[in-house]
């Protein structure tokens, strides 16, 4: 039978090998880690587990286990000094960003998800399609014309932008 | 490198993102492509945004002096006819005869009828 999961020492290890330590109970904020512990059968005696993370570089994963140390830290996460704090985590440049929110979502860890998804609408809010598709490297797949029509629909959403970003 | 762009990033993450947007903005990024206005026009993610414009509140006098509201669903809102608000003013310490002078994002300006108007925005 295996350890209760906030009792045993977790190694995490990222896809380029960069191994990582953390305590059992900073490693119940993954979802993911916690059911893969729940799971886990083969568990050696000493409590210790460990868990490959493929698509996750050592530099990721070092600020995921960074904000996870942090809030898992109950003397130290309360009220406004953790939004401080986290405000301060998130400042990152918009590639890390995306990394972070990926590795949110394949850890399952909900605060780092709402955290990074949240950064992300903030970059976003504002911004016309045109610098959406810039900055998501994505290609415009709709005509003018398609494009003219849909914006018709949404007239309201454009304001007095609506003429002069399109021209 | 940038991990995330139209084609690999992932469905559930571009609406938690979006989820997290205005309204307004979320209008906008139909245009952005393809899938984008897929994503976004699908009934049950509209769920999870914030709430479009869907309707109007209508006010009408009658040949009594009594003021009534209703709410009005534009026909191309994809609210389901029984989940549209219910519009009423009861809660109102003056609930009888309220008439609406004026409203702005979301926030609507009343008075009791016949008397002096109230800075009293409500929103409900």
């Amino acid at each position: 039978m295996a350890s209760p999961s906030h009792t045993r020492t977790v190694t995490l290890k990222s896809c380029d090998d960069v191994e990582f330590v953390l305590d059992g109970s900073v490693a119940t904020l993954s979802q993911t880690l916690v059911s893969a512990m729940a799971e886990d059968s083969s568990s050696s005696d000493d409590g210790t587990f460990t868990w490959c993370v493929s698509n996750i570089t050592g530099e990721v994963l070092a600020k995921v286990v960074e904000f996870c140390n942090k809030h898992a830290d109950i003397s130290s996460s309360r009220g406004e000094d953790l939004k401080e704090w986290d405000k301060a985590f998130i400042s990152v440049e918009l590639d890390l960003l995306y990394d972070l929110i990926l590795a949110a979502d394949n850890l399952n860890i909900e605060s780092l998800l709402d955290l990074t998804a949240q950064r992300v609408a903030d970059e976003i809010k504002g911004k016309m399609p045109h610098e959406i598709r810039m900055l998501f490297n994505i290609e415009k797949d709709f005509t003018d014309e398609e494009e003219r029509e849909i914006r018709r629909e949404h007239a309201w959403a454009y304001g007095g932008e609506s003429l002069k970003s399109f021209l | 490198m940038g991990s995330i762009n139209g084609v690999d990033l992932i469905q559930g993450l571009l609406i938690e993102i979006l989820s997290r947007s205005l309204a307004k903005s979320i209008c906008r990024f139909k245009c952005v492509s393809k899938a984008w206005y897929i994503l976004i026009s699908n009934k049950s993610n509209q769920k999870r945004f914030p709430h479009i414009f869907h309707g109007l509140l209508s006010q009408s006098y009658s040949m009594r002096y009594e003021i009534t509201q209703s709410y009005v669903p534009l026909p191309k809102s994809n609210i389901n006819p029984d989940d549209a608000p219910q519009f009423n003013l009861d809660f109102l310490p003056f609930n009888h005869n309220v008439q609406i002078i004026d409203s702005r994002n979301g926030l609507i300006l009343c008075q009791p009828f016949a008397h002096k108007p109230l800075s009293q925005p409500v929103s409900q």
